[in-house]
């Protein structure tokens, strides 16, 4: 009986170590795919037609109508841009190209701004209705902000507007969208010019079908009538490659070449993309070939693991949201252009960067302008010089210059203002930002200025303007119109409220600028007096995760457009 | 009995009111809707089309009224809809459908399992057998779900498949996204999706039940009655059959009918890591979007079924063992 008691302890300890072992252990296996990281460039092969394709979907849709508001979702705008067609295509630089199999255009006029479309006579939808002059107008229509429901603000008497579009910019620019002199010719007439215009008109919305989703009225289609769990899937009619055919609301949603499209079809038979809500699971199916091609939101882990499967090919990019530290000028220590610009000296962007983009691509760098991205060639590092590296000595100094004195306890006080200790907020949970404030804050210390720990729930801070300096991200990208709500005196996403009326000037101009390079070099200028103003701080691009097998061709990123941008050229072997 | 099964259900009422009362409150208060968030940070904002979305979700009124516009639509069966406009009872029925496939089918192998091994180990008591399935049982009962689910995607998924040359078995969803047309063939992907999470299911339900099966087993054994019928001559097998098996099961048949209860709201991890769109997959959307309408209407599904539950096990204890009066 002791032996078989002591041989089974023995056994159990073993056990144990054995369990123990396993959970510390480290799989260092990294016989993985290719991993290709750095710039984003396109080397199209010519695949072999046919096959189909799965696609790991974060985000199901809610709607196919992803302009609407309440359904404005990354992901529908992947899969719907291979099903209504765009004007523009972004390039993997940012460039605006013009979708020539469908449309070309010019701008025919700068005083008044006039652009005029000639869309390809051959373009139909895919029940063979032409796409016509009043598609295109109802792709105005539905934008423009303009036509007022009969419902009201209860709070204000304020008419609502009739159509719930998700962003009007641009659109509300314009005052007619009439036809030109044959009748594949659209002028676009604009009362306000906007520098922008080759971003609109990307999707065409087709209104015969918004028409018959809702029952009749394009309105009620517009508001509900591509919702999944009503929609008729024959009014998701397809101006592009491919067509929806097939959903199973929480699985899949099936697309299929297009047959009706007049241009170059689609190289695979079939793109279905299966829902997995939960990205950290996206690796497993990969490798269990339930799917080929996935676009997971970038986690260190999960990067990892990707690239150890076999056969799997990725990809880290930075795309067009950046993150980026804003200063409230109502706090009495930020309204003075030395603590913002201490705050600036005294911060190691560069660590930052290491610390936590970097992890993924050590390619990743600051971002040293608000308007531009390096990809860009617009792009001027305009901060890199003053602020590039760390400066406590510089930091004291304009501390000190503007009346601040170094207390016992380390941390900056002003005879009037107080003590130099600040609020540090950002939406929660969020361990990036929270791994940033963490860092952020002691090198802050290192120059006498304390930040504390202010998370928030919701982004309801920046609204009501309860924060003294804000870390969040911005979309930015393909236009370059929403520089004015940020930076302009009272713009709507001006949330430190800062003000300079040569910015404003500048920003109007180049809002209405209609020569690229003249436009580039005013931006420039603003992002030029930005840094010596400093309400805010840029900070990186968060990176983008694309991995796909090594079967598949044509697989590249874009941050501009979507992974999905030259969807139509995949192929499998 | 009648009076009892009313009284219960009077007693549930004004709890389910104000646990939804709290949750309404707590969710609605933790964030804003996605939709809405997109807008406001949006590098252009609409203010037009900003206020749009608040009065879409009424967030011009104070949390309680809003509440109450809740609660008199849920009395009239109208459980609304969500953040995306999507109806809640819909999204309600087709996850019961989905969890109820996953937890009825893991549930019933579990307690097969249970039963036997719980009842060999009482009978063998301090054999290899019985150490062997009590070490199983308190390994799988410690597991971490998630990382049971992800050793199974490893060995019992990816590596399974790589062995046999073909896919059987998978590691995300419910069900292909082209169902095979022959009813086997169908049978059999539904199988091959269900093995995994099922599995999980079972392996941490099985440890649960077979140790109370086991106890109240040994308990059973060693009471006078089987010692009597083991005196008067009846064999081993009708002894532990027709006299100790039945009475050791009013103790678990409680269990079981209170784990259901609770495990028909979601088997969330189970379902989060599976990706099968169950109860619990719409809970962790609705908490995570500060979704209101869709944890309230799974709230209301969930606590009507604890309560039914619990009173099905109360029911099924008095009806198993005469002594207890309702």
């Amino acid at each position: 009986m002791r032996r078989q008691r002591r041989s089974t302890k023995l056994l159990a300890l073993t056990l144990g170590l054995v369990l123990f072992g396993a959970a510390c252990g480290n799989d260092d296996d990294s016989g993985g795919g290719t991993t290709t990281t750095g710039g984003a460039t396109e080397t199209t092969v010519e695949g072999a037609p046919g096959g189909t394709l799965t696609v790991a979907g974060e985000q199901e849709h809610t709607s196919f109508n992803w302009v609407n508001s309440e359904h404005n979702a990354a992901w529908t705008s992947y899969f719907m841009q291979l099903v209504w067609p765009s004007a523009t295509i972004f390039s993997p630089e940012g460039e605006p190209v013009e979708n020539s199999e469908f449309v070309s255009y010019e701008l025919t006029s700068e005083d008044p701004q006039v652009v005029t479309y000639t869309v390809n006579e051959d373009a139909v939808w895919s029940d063979g209705e032409p796409i016509s002059l009043e598609d295109f107008q109802f792709t105005w229509r539905s934008q423009n902000g303009k036509e007022k429901s009969t419902e009201v603000d209860p709070d204000t008497g304020e008419p609502l507007p009739l159509f719930n579009a998700a962003d009007t910019t641009g659109y509300q620019d314009i005052t007619s969208v009439e036809a030109g002199d044959d009748d594949n010719t659209i002028v676009v007439t604009y009362e306000n010019k906007f520098a922008d215009w080759k971003a609109l008109f990307s999707p065409i919305l087709p209104l015969h079908a918004f028409k018959a989703a809702g029952g009749g009225d394009e309105v009620v289609g517009f508001a509900t009538g591509f919702n999944i769990d009503t929609v008729d899937l024959a009014n998701v009619v397809s101006g592009a490659w491919y067509s929806v055919t097939d959903q199973q609301i929480g699985t899949s949603l099936t697309l299929d070449r297009n047959d009706s499209y007049w241009g170059k079809p689609g190289n695979l038979d079939e793109i279905v993309i299966r829902w997995i809500t939960d990205a950290t699971q996206e690796p497993a199916a990969l490798a269990n070939n339930e799917a080929d091609v996935a676009f997971p939101q970038a986690q260190i882990d999960l990067v990892q693991q990707t690239e150890g499967i076999p056969g799997i090919e990725t990809f880290v990019g930075f795309g067009t949201f950046w993150e980026h530290m804003d200063f409230n000028f109502a706090n009495p220590h930020l309204a003075k252009v030395e603590v913002r610009t201490a705050i600036a000296h005294a911060i190691d962007r560069s660590e930052v960067v290491e610390r936590l983009p970097a992890q993924f691509d050590p390619s990743a760098e600051v971002l040293n302008n608000r308007m531009f991205f390096p990809a860009s060639s617009a792009y001027e590092p305009h901060g890199e010089d003053e602020y590039g590296a760390q400066d406590i000595d510089g930091a004291k100094a304009l501390l000190e210059s503007a009346g601040y004195t170094l207390g016992a306890d380390g941390i900056y006080a002003h005879p009037t203002d107080g003590k130099l200790s600040l609020r540090f907020t950002w939406r929660d949970p969020n361990p990036r930002r929270e791994q940033t404030f963490q860092l952020v804050q002691s090198q802050l210390k290192e120059a006498g200025i304390e930040v504390n720990d202010a998370r928030a729930p919701d982004f309801t801070f920046l609204d009501t303007g309860d924060f003294d300096i804000a870390l969040f991200g911005w979309t930015g990208g393909t236009t370059l119109a929403g520089q004015v709500a940020i930076y302009s005196t009272d713009g709507g996403n001006n949330n430190g409220k800062y003000s300079n009326s040569e910015v404003d000037q500048l920003l109007d101009q180049s809002d209405e600028e209609l020569d690229e390079d003249t436009r580039t070099d005013l931006l420039n200028q603003v992002d030029t007096i930005l840094w010596k103003d400093m309400p805010t701080i840029p900070m990186f691009q968060v990176p983008e995760f694309l991995a796909w097998r090594d079967t598949v061709s044509n697989v590249s990123y874009n941050g501009y457009q979507g992974f999905t941008w030259n969807a139509e050229k995949w192929s499998v072997a | 009995m009648l009076a009892f099964i009313i009284r219960r259900f009077l007693i549930a009422i004004p709890l389910v009111i104000v646990s939804s009362f709290l949750v309404f409150i707590m969710v609605a208060s933790s964030g804003t809707p996605q939709p809405l968030e997109n807008a406001r940070l949006r590098p252009n904002p609409n203010p037009a089309q900003i206020r749009v979305l608040e009065l879409r979700y009424h967030l011009d009124k104070p949390l309680v009224t809003r509440y109450w516009l809740w609660l008199k639509d849920a009395a009239h069966g109208d459980l609304g809809v969500d953040n995306n406009s999507r109806p809640v009872g819909e999204q309600l029925r087709q996850g019961m459908l989905v969890t109820l496939r996953l937890v009825v089918v893991a549930l019933v192998i579990a307690i097969l399992i249970a039963l036997v091994v719980g009842v060999v180990s009482a009978l063998r008591q301090y054999s290899v057998f019985d150490y062997s399935s009590t070490f199983a049982s308190f390994l799988f009962f410690s597991l971490p779900v998630f990382w049971l689910a992800v050793l199974l995607k490893e060995f019992g998924a990816i590596r399974f498949n790589n062995l046999i040359g073909h896919t059987w078995v998978y590691t995300v969803g419910e069900q292909s996204v082209r169902l095979p047309h022959s009813f086997w063939a169908r049978m059999g992907d539904y199988a091959g999706h269900m093995v995994l999470p099922c599995l999980t299911l079972v392996l941490i339900s099985f440890a649960q039940y077979s140790r109370f099966t086991r106890a109240s087993m040994l308990e059973t054994m060693n009471a006078d009655y089987v010692r009597t019928a083991t005196a008067k001559g009846a064999t081993r097998k009708r002894v532990v059959t027709r006299h100790a098996l039945r009475n050791a099961l009013i103790p678990v048949t409680t269990v079981v009918a209170l784990d259901f209860g609770a495990v028909l709201g979601g088997a969330i991890i189970t379902e989060r890591v599976f990706q099968w769109r169950g109860m619990g997959t719409l809970l962790i959307r609705g908490v995570t979007q500060y979704d209101p309408n869709l944890v309230q209407g799974w709230l209301m599904v969930t606590a009507v079924t604890v309560v039914v539950f619990n009173l099905l096990a109360d029911i099924t204890y008095a009806w198993l063992d005469p002594r207890i009066r309702l």
